[in-house]
């Protein structure tokens, strides 16, 4: 006979009866504490599950994603979007320039990227962040204010500098990235799969310029403000859980035409081009400008330039 | 293969019997493991907006916890290097024990990683081949393995030497050796690993350092033994299981230098900060006088770095050598250095922001209940383990020889 | 035995325990996150100052609409002195023709009164005579320290509605960029190459047309700096207070 504590008869029935209602109300508190569980709502189908990376997707199989996901759209806002996969142009590098002696704090850049990207509006997501600094001879961004309301911009004294994802050519988001939701493409833009992103915000730790946003709930979109022309890689909604950030408007400059903060800026500030191509406004930046990137140090090596001209 | 399966069901069996004390522990920590169940669900079904985190501060409670308690983990293998490589076989047995403890931390940490996780649901994105496992580019794909590579090493240890013992058979060599060799230079690395996640970010200069590595280490070295100390004591008190004085004596020894060496390199960031100063301090003086007005961690630091220093010069005096004061001495290093650790080294991190916006974090009531449910379900691991492996160690329960066998 | 009513005890309590929390959980609901959320910021509330883009004399010709206010002796005669007008307010009630001409939206019933008799007067060769009072800062906004403020240093004297530039090349309302460009090079230099002033549409042209303006769609030509704009609302982070909770 084996020494150890079980009873040699084994089970009573009254030890059997304690054991399983405990058992029993262990189980009943247990399914009782996942019942927040229920709230959920339709969380995620099967398909969306098991679907692949981006870069592993065939052509057939993303054409089955993008009509999956315009379904999704469809149910969640009752609008029928469009969801196109833009593939990079060749010989497109991009390049975006931003005149600080122009911008005048205005913040519709800002705004005008929510409405076109399908950005949540409540918890708030906002791309770009307008930094509102002193003219007093130094550039210290810790001595920024993000949050300034005066009457009317620009204030005496000070400027302004907007701050979106620089699209870097050495992106410290895309080496930290565990599952590489996230990489550079061609043509420059650093790009997220929102149905590959688990979430663990590692990239948004690796930014240096804060570029980055989590969804900590559910985006919520009006739903009359809804952009129905949407791009797989960029502006259409995004889910819980998952990271995203300034893509410049993929839908918008895949098919050659300017992102929305470039076509909103009334003071002209914000420039953005083909740097391969010599007659562009980028080009002609670059070349006769004195600009400058912002932690240069750190060899990020962005593609979003700053320059004063007055 | 029936032994095993045996083996497995006689110590299954063992963890539901116990005396009263036991079940109220048990009980109690079930009923806390509960409350964090519950409150996972309601982040699981609204999303993580239920905590204090925001885009400012991305990472708060949860990945602290989680960077103490690899250190925990780490902190096994100080017992296993006197045994095996110092020939102390006062600690022979306890060796196992720590391990549980290892795996019991282990546990803790996978479980506070993913409830940190936005989509958890989406873990099998990490696993390789099946899903795509940024290795080596990205040194979370390195955590990944070396967490559950160790998880495993010590999962095998721990489950070869007791059914070994079970069986009444001496283990074999060339199945443990290797691997607690192995195991002491893994250790060192998963904490060193950790700790490269935060070093590698160029674009957080409070984590940019180069001494962060060996201060995870040198405080792992000092938190983990104290813990253990304290936890070998319970276990004497509740069990019959034999516990020298001299083994805490030995741990304690342990303990002396790597708090010294801990000070010591505080001392070293304290100087590389503040002394040449500039604006890349900036998180630095948030953590330790404020910044703009918000000081929420500088009581928190303070304290710390002071349990620090009054459990460094304790250790170091001949009145822990008496048990009471050697308990206290344990309980404010082990404090200390989970408020240094944890708190004071990840959120800092994130105050400023790199473009100099200050938004405070706090956090929040589900949060906290989350975090007691995953520490109490590590307590009620670690108390099963034992409450398995101890008699098993203690010859109580053993394989039926095929000579008693009765009819 | 004493150890073992204990236990009985303990478990006891334990199940209750449990039942209770089991209760406990499914009578408070999750969090009232999943619900809508109305937005933050209300789409009335976008303060978008009209005007940013000004219609010029050129984009008014280009479109086709009536330019005939802008030739000044189409209505203004030596021998015909004009009407003004006045509201309820004693405010000059400005004609419709002037409404583009008029600069700084300035108002001439700060200096001019009701019962003030305006008389426009002319030299001998029929061209108008600018007052004095008329040349001074108050009126003037084009330049921040040396006012250009000879109306005949842009304009035509003798065609009031065209421009002549420092060549001495005479342009219409519709060309004024080529007479900014005499005095403002670098500017026009970088307008030319598109690092100067805004562009809309696209930025492959061979995908389709880039848009740029005239600089005077966005610099009125007598008060050229850009008037102040009202900012949009500023950000809101996550657990801000003021976060509509519902």
């Amino acid at each position: 006979m084996t020494p150890d504590e079980t009873p040699p008869e084994g089970m009573t029935r009254r030890s059997f009866l304690r054991t399983s209602t405990v058992l029993a109300t262990g189980a009943a508190a247990i399914a009782a504490g996942l019942a927040p569980l229920r709230k959920i709502g339709h969380y995620s189908s099967v398909e969306e599950f098991l679907q692949k990376q981006y870069k592993e997707l065939s052509p057939a199989e993303m054409k089955v994603v993008l009509a999956r996901i315009e379904g999704e759209v469809e149910r969640q806002y009752g609008i029928r979007p469009h969801v196109r996969d833009y593939k990079p142009m060749s010989g497109v590098q991009f390049v975006y320039a931003l005149n600080l002696s122009r911008c005048v704090g205005c913040r519709k850049c800002v705004h005008a990227c929510v409405a076109e990207n399908n950005q949540s509006r409540n918890p708030e997501i906002q791309y770009i962040r307008v930094v509102k600094l002193p003219n007093d001879g130094s550039f210290d961004l810790e001595s920024g204010d993000v949050n300034y309301t005066p009457k009317s911009v620009p204030e005496a004294g000070f400027f302004y500098m907007p701050i979106q994802c620089h699209q870097c050519h050495n992106p410290p988001c895309v080496t930290v990235c565990p599952v590489k939701a996230t990489w550079q493409e061609a043509d420059g833009i650093t790009v997220i799969d929102y149905n590959w992103c688990i979430g663990c915000r590692y990239c948004e730790a690796a930014c240096p310029y804060f570029a980055r946003r989590f969804n900590f709930a559910t985006p919520s979109i009006p739903k009359e403000q809804i952009n129905p022309k949407m791009s797989y890689l960029g502006n259409r909604p995004r889910y819980k859980g998952v990271m995203e950030k300034c893509h410049f408007c993929i839908q918008r400059t895949r098919e050659g035409r300017y992102p929305a903060c470039v076509e909103v800026c009334p003071t002209g500030s914000r420039k953005f081009g083909n740097i391969l191509d010599p007659d562009s406004e980028v080009s002609y930046i670059l070349k006769n400008k004195r600009v400058f990137v912002l932690k240069e140090e750190l060899g990020t090596h962005p593609r979003f330039f700053y320059y004063f001209d007055i | 293969m029936r032994n095993y399966a045996t083996f497995l069901v006689r110590c299954g069996r063992l963890a539901f019997v116990g005396d009263w004390r036991y079940y109220t522990w048990l009980g109690a920590l079930t009923a806390v493991i509960l409350l964090g169940l519950n409150a996972y669900a309601k982040q699981f079904a609204v999303g993580l907006i239920t905590t204090g985190m925001s885009d400012q501060v991305s990472w708060g409670v949860y990945i602290a916890n989680f960077t103490f308690l690899v250190g925990m983990a780490a902190a096994a293998v100080m017992l296993v290097i006197p045994v095996h490589i110092y020939k102390n076989e006062d600690l022979h047995d306890l060796v196992i024990i720590g391990e549980l403890f290892a795996v019991s931390a282990i546990l803790m940490c996978l479980c506070f990683v993913t409830v940190d996780l936005g989509r958890p649901d989406r873990f099998w994105h990490l696993i390789p081949w099946i899903g795509i496992f940024h290795f080596p580019g990205s040194m979370l794909s390195w955590d990944v393995l070396v967490l559950n590579g160790y998880l495993l090493l010590n999962l095998h240890i721990c489950g070869y030497m007791i059914y070994c013992r079970y069986c009444g058979r001496t283990p074999s060599k060339w199945f443990y050796y290797p691997f607690v060799f192995i195991g002491i230079i893994w250790a060192v690395s998963i904490h060193t690993v950790t700790a490269f996640l935060y070093v590698g970010l160029g674009g957080r200069p409070f984590w940019n350092s180069a001494v962060l590595g060996p201060r995870f280490i040198a405080s792992a070295f000092t938190a983990g033994p104290a813990f253990i100390i304290i936890a070998l004591q319970v276990l004497r008190h509740f069990s019959t299981y034999r516990v020298t004085d001299k083994a805490l004596m030995t741990l304690r020894s342990i303990i002396q230098v790597a708090m010294l060496v801990n000070l010591f390199l505080l001392a070293n960031e304290a100087f590389n900060e503040f002394y040449a100063g500039g604006r890349h301090i900036a998180s630095t003086r948030y953590l330790f006088f404020g910044l703009h007005g918000h000081h929420a961690l500088v009581p928190w630091i303070w304290t710390a770095v002071t349990f620090n220093v009054i459990s460094a010069i304790l250790f170091v005096m001949k009145a822990s050598r008496r048990i009471p004061v050697l308990n206290i001495t344990c309980a404010l290093a082990i404090v200390g250095i989970w408020i240094e650790k944890g708190m004071g080294m990840v959120v800092p991190g994130f105050i400023p922001t790199p473009i100099g916006e200050i938004v405070d974090y706090t956090p929040s009531f589900n949060e906290v209940l989350i975090c007691l449910g995953i520490w109490a379900f590590g307590f009620l691991c670690f108390t099963i383990f034992l409450r398995m492996s101890v008699p098993v160690l203690q010859g109580k329960v053993f394989m039926a020889r095929p000579r008693e066998a009765q009819a | 035995m004493e150890t073992e009513r204990k236990t009985q005890v303990v478990l006891a309590v334990l199940t209750m325990g449990f039942a209770a929390l089991a209760i406990n959980f499914v009578r408070v609901p999750a969090r009232a996150g999943v619900e809508k959320r109305a937005p933050l910021i209300l789409p009335g509330s976008l303060a978008i100052v009209p005007g940013t883009i000004r219609v010029s004399a050129a984009q008014l010709v280009a479109s086709g609409g009536d330019a005939s206010g802008l030739q000044c002796y189409a209505c203004h005669d030596a021998k015909k002195p004009p009407e003004i007008r006045y509201d309820a307010n004693h405010r000059v009630v400005l004609p419709k023709e002037h409404l583009d001409l008029i600069y700084g939206m300035r108002n001439c019933s700060e200096c001019h009164t009701p019962d003030e008799g305006v008389k426009i007067e002319y030299n001998a060769d029929g061209v108008v005579i600018i007052p004095d009072a008329h040349r001074n800062l108050a009126h003037m906004a084009h330049g921040r320290y040396l006012r250009n403020e000879d109306c005949f240093n842009c304009h035509v004297s003798t065609q009031l509605d065209h421009l002549h530039t420092p060549e001495g090349l005479v342009v219409g309302l519709d060309q004024a960029t080529q007479l900014c460009a005499g005095c403002h090079g670098t500017q026009y230099r970088d307008w030319e190459s598109g690092a100067h002033g805004r562009r809309n549409g696209y930025w492959k042209s061979s995908a389709g047309p880039t848009v740029r303006q005239e600089c005077t769609s966005c610099h009125d030509p007598h008060a050229p700096a850009f008037t102040p704009l009202i900012p949009m609302p500023a950000p809101h982070s996550l657990h801000d207070p003021r976060r509509n909770p519902s």
